[in-house]
């Protein structure tokens, strides 16, 4: 199979046949060599996907590589200067006053949704698009909030305070939202926010039910987000059409 | 007043350069144009992505022209403004003039 080939049944993924045709013609046409084309290719399928939701999922790796990160530092030796990863996912062990034990998981629950409206932002607009910059910003922003140790509650506070507005009016008053942006939105908050209680859950269960449930409720965060990707999908309608274009090409 | 529709910063760079174009506004010379014109390099990524955005919105109308062999015998797929593509574009760029009316900063030279 020659790699326009290929290249072309890539694409389909993205576009339909035809369309996907032109696309490989018009990098055939103006590539000169192998790594161009490719990285053509790539950058197409690449921003098409943030649209079908894989970069939701992506997202969901950030939030995962981020408590890994946590955890790692931990383990390095970094416990004066951040809070545990134990914390970081709304652990209860902690200050038991006025909810603040639930700040590192909210900075947290902060810094995925924003990542997952950057993306979103990334699929509608593309990466210039202001409504990125300051969703990064915030993610990276929430993120560092959520490595402040809750004993600098004070620092802790004014960094959401400050996150909170400056990101929220430019959030939702800064960009007109559709209908079906809303429903897509909802679909990948809410498991988030599942996830999120039932992590709470895990570590004051842990104790009485042990890993048994811990690997029950594992299973639940993994049927919520696959029914989570499967909502995208839906939402994301034309990706059904793309599949049966896909699937519906004639045989090479 | 009635609802115009806004147009994001690339898409109206893209509608323009179909325009520029007329009849020769495919792919390969889309980018080309863009680069030229705004010195700044175009991702096929974000460029196919907006082509596809565009059309869905109905702004623009594809036809397949003729293929060539360094296209490895794949038709180009020529872009056209409709009259909504035409009339977004034209209401953005209203838009620019009135905030530009009054102002000189055209004329200044910076840096």
């Amino acid at each position: 199979m020659d790699k326009g080939r290929l290249a072309e049944n890539l694409l389909c993924f993205a576009f339909t046949r035809e369309k996907a045709s032109a696309v490989v013609g018009d990098m055939l046409e103006r590539s000169t060599s192998l790594w161009h084309f490719w990285t053509a290719v790539g950058s197409v399928l690449f921003m098409q996907s943030w649209r079908w939701g894989v970069g939701w999922m992506m997202a969901w790796e950030v939030q995962m590589l981020w408590f890994g990160l946590h955890n790692k530092l931990w383990e390095l030796g970094m416990q004066p200067f951040i809070c545990s990863p134990y914390d970081a996912i709304g652990s209860t062990k902690l200050i038991h006053f006025i909810g603040i034990h639930h700040l590192d998981s909210a900075c947290n629950l902060m810094c995925g949704f924003l990542l997952m409206v950057s993306c979103l932002a990334i699929g509608r607009y593309g990466w210039r698009c202001s409504l990125v910059k300051w969703g990064v910003f915030g993610a990276v922003f929430f993120g560092v909030a959520s490595f402040v140790p809750l004993a600098l509650i004070v620092g802790k506070m004014a960094t959401i305070a400050v996150c909170l507005s400056v990101l929220l009016p430019l959030l939702f008053l800064g960009r007109r939202t559709s209908r079906r942006q809303i429903l897509g939105l909802t679909c990948c908050v809410l498991p988030i926010i599942v996830f999120y209680l039932i992590m709470l859950q895990i570590q004051s269960m842990q104790s009485i039910f042990g890993y048994t449930t811990q690997y029950l409720l594992g299973a639940c965060f993994l049927l919520l987000m696959t029914v989570s990707i499967l909502m995208t999908l839906v939402v994301e309608s034309q990706v059904m059409d793309r599949v049966r274009t896909t699937l519906c090409a004639e045989p090479e | 007043m009635p609802e115009l529709i806004n147009l994001g910063e690339f898409e109206q760079i893209v509608l323009l350069a179909i325009l520029r174009l007329e009849n020769d506004a495919y792919g390969v010379s889309i980018r080309n144009e863009i680069e030229l014109c705004t010195e700044r390099k175009c991702s096929p990524g974000a460029l196919y992505t907006t082509l596809d955005r565009l059309e869905k919105k109905a702004f623009i109308l594809a036809r397949l022209g003729e293929s060539t062999p360094e296209r490895g015998g794949r038709a180009k797929r020529f872009y056209k403004l409709t009259k909504e593509g035409r009339s977004a574009v034209v209401n953005s760029q209203r838009q620019f003039r009135k905030l530009l009316q009054g102002l000189d900063i055209l004329e200044e030279k910076y840096g």
